[in-house]
């Protein structure tokens, strides 16, 4: 696609890839020993504190898509862009009262699988999985494609090895240390991510002249900067409602939910809520920059990394690269951990083998850890689309699942049929406005008809749900 | 005597060059509609010259009459964005060792963004959407602490 040169050697990429390897590996393997049980092993001993909570949660959700999608987001629909990915953080605000109504319910659940089981039935239980599995690997195939680009474009490093090497090192201190690991590795990567975006902030402030930026928008990009902007408009409550969509239904989060200590879950979203927010606001505006230090974007997904770079320059780029690595790797590892959950758990536990030992079980979880990683990496290869197009494809499939999950939480009313039939007709729904529209409205009309449909099936319904089903006896 | 054999050294090399210097090969469609505001200008790389420099110059006229100059180097696309309706059209034309070849074939982009309309009923309807799920948790939280 371009020619441009890397920001720093290749040499200096590769010491850096195999320093951060290497600290990821050994603390995943350490952290790792903690977990003596399938129960350590996927939920960390359900025992998870309020830093750590607050700093999984956070570092999770400061995904590629915050570093590398916020500014492709303000880049594309300009001011109402950035604020538009700011949004996502109501997903956590939101989802701080679920985790303590989730843990109160189902003490003993494991996955939002679980929950979807138990309290609608297996019919849905099979929809919500095929759905929750599809965006978790998207999600997967996403960041793998974002660390392959990054690589290349900050230490030249060819995209297929960058993306291989960091695929690698997250399966391989996943499979070590299970959920203990993953939240371990993401503390230390929520601090780095923090320290690199106040040290970009700082050089962003001295470097960039505001009137300049403004002036070279209002000349070359108006539309950036016009309020009235239709497609950035349509974003706004689109992105929000596929935030909300994202934590809701994943299984990255309600782990989450049931690893914390009782009483901990609401405090620990609502602090990574406030943590997350400014990232993005940060992130896009500085895609909003790149015209006025005349920068060529080749590719939108990258304007970020771009941007960062050439404001800090080689030393800076170091920066960059450590605050991006760490983002990657800390939604990576969170992702693999909590999708091979759910298929370890629901699929292969309660479907396949439901006699299978302790032991088996956690032979099979690694086995699916490593064939999820290598999945992955198989469709990471050839480079399929931007970032943006690949992830928000499960946006209506994600958008579907919110209110099957907020009524069936807390509405006794809320029913099999309608949460059967808003995913499907909202999956369906979204996915014709993703290709007649726009994908900026994919998840707002899937959402929008899911909810139509099940405040419709509600409304008729006679059944009332007794919550006591929730809390099934581990297996 | 000597200048025109200086002359000859320089020149014939770069008439030779002038006319093997293919125009650029627009890789995005020649002509284009877009109700977003911001796509990809690409272009095909010259493999007998890696390090041509490539110039991407936008008009609104389609003779070019008054051009903006929107990328000169070594990439080989350019990503747009931020642009009002109407139609632009571009071209791009490669520089090697200062010869310059033919301008490549113009790429026009329609530009109609979708109606304010539509986009503001999309958002009032978010807008309910994210409100009522809202509502619930915030009524299930007061009923959660009452009970």
């Amino acid at each position: 696609m371009d020619k441009e040169s890397a920001i720093i050697s290749q040499s200096t990429g590769w010491i850096l890839l195999f320093l951060l390897s290497l600290l990821w590996v050994v603390l995943g393997y350490y952290w790792g020993k903690k977990a003596k049980n399938m129960e350590g092993f996927m939920l960390a001993g359900r025992n998870v504190g309020l830093a750590f909570g607050a700093a999984t949660a956070m570092a999770t959700w400061v995904t590629s898509n915050t570093t590398m999608l916020a500014p492709q987001f303000a880049l594309q629909l300009g001011i109402w862009g950035m604020v538009a990915y700011s949004t996502a953080s109501f997903g956590l605000f939101l989802f701080a009262p679920l985790a303590k109504r989730i843990r109160r319910l189902m003490p003993n659940g494991y996955t939002s699988g679980d929950f979807i089981r138990l309290r609608y039935g297996k019919v849905v239980w099979k929809v919500f999985l095929i759905i929750s599995i599809f965006y978790g690997f998207t999600w997967l195939v996403s960041m793998g494609m974002a660390g392959g680009i990054l690589m290349k474009a900050i230490a030249g490093i060819p995209y297929q090895i960058g993306m291989t090497v960091i695929l690698f090192v997250c399966v391989a201190y996943t499979l070590f240390g299970g959920l203990y690991a993953v939240i371990g590795t993401d503390f230390i990567q929520s601090v780095i991510i923090m320290i690199g975006i106040v040290i970009l902030g700082f050089g962003v402030l001295n470097y960039i002249d505001f009137d300049q930026v403004y002036q070279h928008l209002e000349s070359d990009k108006p539309m950036l900067i016009n309020v009235l902007l239709p497609a950035s408009i349509m974003a706004v409550f689109n992105n929000l409602l596929f935030g909300l969509g994202e934590i809701f239904h994943s299984n990255v989060w309600w782990s989450r939910a049931f690893a914390m200590r009782e009483g901990v879950g609401q405090k620990a979203y609502n602090l990574a809520g406030f943590m997350w927010l400014p990232i993005p606001i940060a992130a896009g505006f500085i895609a909003l920059t790149g015209g006025a230090i005349n920068l060529n974007v080749t590719s939108p997904d990258m304007v970020g990394p771009q941007v960062a770079s050439f404001i800090l320059g080689k030393s800076g780029a170091v920066v960059v690269f450590a605050v991006f690595f760490c983002s990657l790797a800390s939604s990576i590892d969170s992702l693999l951990a909590a999708t091979s959950d759910l298929l370890t758990e629901d699929i292969y536990r309660k479907m396949i083998r439901r006699t299978a030992s302790e032991k088996t079980v956690r032979k099979a979880s690694k086995y699916i850890i490593v064939g999820l990683g290598l999945a992955a990496w198989g469709v990471c290869m050839p480079r399929i689309g931007t970032l943006a197009t690949v992830l928000f494809f499960a946006g209506p499939m994600v958008g579907s699942t919110i209110w099957p999950i907020v009524t069936g939480l807390y509405w006794k009313k809320a029913n099999t049929k309608g949460a059967l039939w808003g995913m499907l007709t909202g999956s369906a729904s979204g996915l014709i406005a993703y290709n007649l529209i726009g994908w900026y409205t994919a998840s707002l009309i899937g959402a929008t008809v899911s909810m139509i449909v099940v405040l419709i099936f509600t409304k008729y319904s006679k059944e009332s749900f007794s919550w006591e089903e929730l809390q099934e006896q581990p297996m | 005597m000597k200048i025109l054999f200086v002359l000859c050294l320089i020149g014939i090399p770069s008439l030779l060059l002038a006319e093997s210097l293919k125009k650029p090969v627009p890789k995005t469609p020649l002509k284009n509609s877009n109700d977003s505001g911001y796509f990809s200008i690409e272009w095909r790389e010259d493999k007998k010259h890696p390090d041509a420099v490539f110039v991407l110059e936008q008009s609104q006229d389609k003779n070019f009459e008054e051009t903006k100059r929107i990328y000169e180097g070594l990439d080989r696309a350019s990503f747009i964005s931020g642009l009002p309706n109407g139609t632009y059209y571009y071209r791009i034309r490669k520089k090697v060792n200062g010869v310059r070849s033919p301008w490549s074939n113009t790429i026009v982009v329609d530009i109609e963004h979708h109606s304010l309309y539509l986009a503001l009923s999309l958002a009032a309807v978010g807008l309910i959407v994210f409100a009522s799920t809202a509502g619930i948790i915030i009524k299930g939280v007061r009923t959660d602490k009452n009970s």
